[in-house]
């Protein structure tokens, strides 16, 4: 599984409910569109965290950076490299 | 007048600091006077004076802050919008208030209604708040409210020019109310919290440790999720506490007492319509605290007592001046006793030893992590939407449902609709697709019946 398939999937197992998970896109907005609430960018940095075995700085949570699965993927690609 | 008593250490020869904002800039009295001061030019070059109704829609600044204040001065009535507001419930906020102009982001006025409107004599702003008809409706706030609150917060809690106080709550929740004039009137320092820093609690933690504020007040889920993603511990402790807005949990208090063993801690409780009304100040003891907490006692300068059906009823010098333009809501909201007007506040109480307890409500007005949310509301907005013919809202273990008929959509594109119309803490949790809505005998929907679909 690749890093944005992972995303996806911890996306889908705590945080969106959907009927089907095409639904869900690499560049469907998550926190700009109002699925994501403030407490569960909160909840996911943490999950992505363990994941993905890295660490944020507090300055790094910008919600504009995590607002798509493309984008995770990014942030996520910068940190483990 | 409010401003002559909150002004006293807003001169030109007061280098303290004043203002701490969310990147931790410093600004001095002086230099709050001088703002204030530019900006009575431009209200003034703009037509905008005494009983001018202005709408303040930025985020949490320095110069937000600045302008705040000038309109106490000036006597403007001010309604604080926040910066994330969707455009559609600005507009309904403009239409209804019918404001004369409002000042946004790059501090820019623009002109609504030249007519200047005929408001209840010693208003002083404006809090809109969900409302039960499906739109949002504004509180009006007096000046002596405002008095009364920040003479007493400044006794009972002994603010003095050492404090820092916290300013986490928006401008548009009376919470925010206790930072701003009680620190201001004793010349203490306010500590700013935008939005970008209200939600990032990992930088809050951070930033605590540095501006290390002597006072909180904030709601019971702000407190937690300090203690969860903040990095809380004793090294940095406030000598009070002050909470509000909503039940907190025994087990989570008691865990925020024990990172905080130093901390005075005090419950405080009141809707909008009255500002805090009631207070209890917590036990200081270590012990763990085994009960649900009370809400205390009258403020002096509240009366408050109970309908027949334990209703909460309040009285009053905090008590509101009504629903802006909205009568019928206003009346409603009041019932006269022996003359003196009370207002219903729709919150069922108990008194135990002298000390009351809240207990639940008497309509579908919810609190989710502290924020007072209509149901009418979101099921309102809701029909806004084309696939959507009829629609339900529940409140249940803290999340929000709307079930509906109609064409079944996908969450996202719901979510995605909501956050256009509705502010952020209102935006549901989860939106179920039904058949058929179950209704009572009388032909309404019956909510009790929704659970079992949950």
């Amino acid at each position: 599984m690749d890093n944005k398939e992972k995303i996806k999937t911890i996306l889908l197992d705590g945080f969106i409910e959907v009927d089907n998970p095409n639904e869900l896109k690499n560049d469907t907005p998550l926190i700009s569109s109002g699925i994501l609430d403030s407490i569960s960018i909160l909840q996911l940095v943490d999950t992505l965290e363990k994941t993905f075995n890295i660490g944020f700085e507090a300055h790094e949570i910008d919600r504009d950076k995590f607002d798509s699965i493309d984008l995770i993927n990014t942030i996520i690609t910068e940190k483990m490299s | 007048m409010f401003y002559s008593s909150i002004n006293h250490h807003i001169n030109p020869t007061n280098n303290n600091i004043a203002i701490y904002d969310s990147e931790l800039n410093a600004f001095s009295y002086a230099q709050l006077h001088q703002k204030i001061t530019e900006i009575e030019t431009v209200f003034k070059q703009n037509n905008l004076t005494k009983s001018s109704l202005v709408i303040l829609h930025f985020d949490k600044s320095f110069e937000g802050l600045a302008h705040l204040l000038c309109c106490i001065k000036m006597e403007i009535i001010y309604i604080p919008v926040d910066a994330n507001t969707p455009e559609n419930r600005l507009e309904k906020i403009k239409k209804s208030s019918n404001a004369n102009a409002i000042v946004s982001n790059q501090f820019s006025i623009q002109h609504l209604n030249k007519e200047k409107q005929n408001l209840p004599n010693n208003a002083c702003c404006v809090l809109y708040t969900s409302g039960s008809t499906g739109n949002p409706k504004g509180v009006i706030i007096s000046q002596k409210s405002l008095a009364s609150f920040t003479e007493w917060c400044s006794t009972e809690f002994n603010i003095t020019s050492t404090d820092t106080l916290t300013n986490y709550a928006p401008f548009h929740f009376d919470l925010s109310t206790f930072d701003i004039f009680s620190g201001l009137c004793n010349g203490a320092k306010i500590w700013l919290i935008n939005n970008t820093l209200a939600g990032n609690f990992r930088l809050l933690g951070e930033q605590l440790k540095k501006i290390k504020p002597s006072v909180w007040y904030a709601t019971p889920t702000v407190y937690k999720l300090l203690m969860q993603y903040g990095n809380l511990n004793a090294d940095y402790q406030p000598r009070l506490s002050l909470f509000a807005g909503e039940i907190f949990d025994v087990k989570s208090l008691n865990q925020l007492r024990k990172t905080w063993n130093n901390t005075t801690f005090y419950n405080l409780y009141g809707p909008t319509e009255t500002n805090v009304c009631t207070f209890y100040k917590l036990p200081s003891s270590d012990e763990p605290l085994t009960q649900m907490q009370p809400i205390g006692i009258s403020c002096p300068y509240a009366k408050t007592k109970l309908s027949d059906k334990n209703e909460l009823l309040i009285a009053g010098e905090s008590l509101m001046l009504g629903y802006l333009n909205e009568p019928n809501l206003t009346a409603e909201k009041f019932t006269t006793i022996n003359d003196e007007k009370w207002l219903k506040s729709g919150d069922i109480v108990e008194i135990i030893d002298n000390l009351m307890y809240y207990r639940s409500r008497n309509d579908r007005m919810i609190k989710k992590n502290g924020f007072r949310i209509e149901l009418a509301e979101i099921e309102n907005e809701m029909l806004n939407h084309p696939n959507i013919k009829q629609v339900a809202c529940i409140f249940n273990q803290q999340k929000i449902t709307v079930l509906y008929i109609g064409n079944k959509t996908s969450n996202i594109a719901l979510k995605t609709f909501c956050k256009q119309q509705l502010l952020a803490y209102m935006i549901p949790d989860s939106f179920i697709f039904l058949n058929e809505l179950p209704v009572n005998s009388n032909g309404k929907i019956d909510y009790a019946q929704l659970i079992q679909y949950l």
